[in-house]
């Protein structure tokens, strides 16, 4: 079965989750965990450019984490949606709960 | 060989395809969800416009088949039929309980907006939402053996 990876690196104030292959409800546990380890405690970007699909369960962890960075004063970045996940996060309703940069690039400093 | 021809070719999982409609069974498992994403990126008689909210709104279904029904032995059959401008994506499978309950709700209410459960962290209602948002039109029928999802899809412009 096609798996999700998830690599975490530091890239100036900000912790960069890059994750790849899908996110659903067998997948998403994985990405609970590695956000809930990083959010609220340092800047948080997550770059969604090879997600491959992306159901509620995976955009229910992004939207929870994107609560918890706020309530602790840290920013929550989406970088880069693919195709799939950009339409289910606008299929939502809830689009501008997310903000969105184009690359890793804009990371603000 | 095209992603579509090599997806004709595969008709061990009980998949087959006429000039504008495809189907195929999935099994009640996590491999469910990718089985029907393989299938999906292989039908060629659909645009890039056309697939992606299938896939999306797809995915949805199949994930919440396999994690909160019952599906039964006979696996989630799933139909894509294109009538142009129209597309349909229609679910079949075996009955239950727990489907008819969900299906009778939402035949006679609105719909409930999505909600977080802080203590359990999560959302209910988001998927729903979301296929509402991507299909034109949705459809449930529940039946005495059989349990059916429509999805419809026309462009948005």
């Amino acid at each position: 079965m096609t798996g999700i990876s998830i690599e975490a690196t530091e890239k100036g104030k900000f912790t960069v989750l890059t994750v790849n292959g899908p996110i659903n409800s067998y997948t998403f546990t994985e990405l609970q965990e590695k956000t809930m380890k990083h959010v609220g405690k340092t800047d948080l970007a997550i770059d969604l450019s090879g997600v491959t699909s992306m159901t509620s369960a995976g955009i229910g962890v992004i939207l929870a984490a994107v609560e918890d960075a706020e309530s602790a004063g840290k920013r929550l970045l989406v970088i880069a949606p693919s195709e799939v996940a950009r339409l289910a996060i606008e299929s939502t309703g809830f689009s501008d709960r997310f903000p969105t940069i184009a690359s890793v690039k804009e990371l603000p400093a | 060989m095209s992603p579509g021809a090599a997806a004709r070719r595969d008709c061990g999982r009980g998949l087959y395809f006429g000039p504008r409609k495809a189907a195929i069974r999935l099994s009640a498992s996590a491999q469910a969800v990718m089985d029907y994403e393989d299938f999906a990126y292989a039908l060629d008689f659909l645009t890039a416009d056309e697939l992606c909210p299938l896939i999306v709104a797809g995915d949805e279904v199949v994930d919440n088949l396999v994690t909160h029904g019952e599906v039964g032995d006979a696996g989630i059959l799933v139909v894509v039929r294109k009538r142009a401008p129209r597309v349909t994506l229609s679910f079949f499978v075996e009955s239950h309980k727990a489907f008819a309950d969900f299906a009778s709700r939402h035949v006679t209410a609105e719909p409930r907006p999505p909600r977080f459960d802080a203590e359990e962290r999560r959302w209910h209602g988001l998927g729903l939402t979301m296929c509402m948002n991507l299909a034109t039109r949705i459809t449930y029928r529940s039946g005495e053996r059989i349990d059916r999802v429509f999805l419809e899809f026309e462009p948005k412009c």
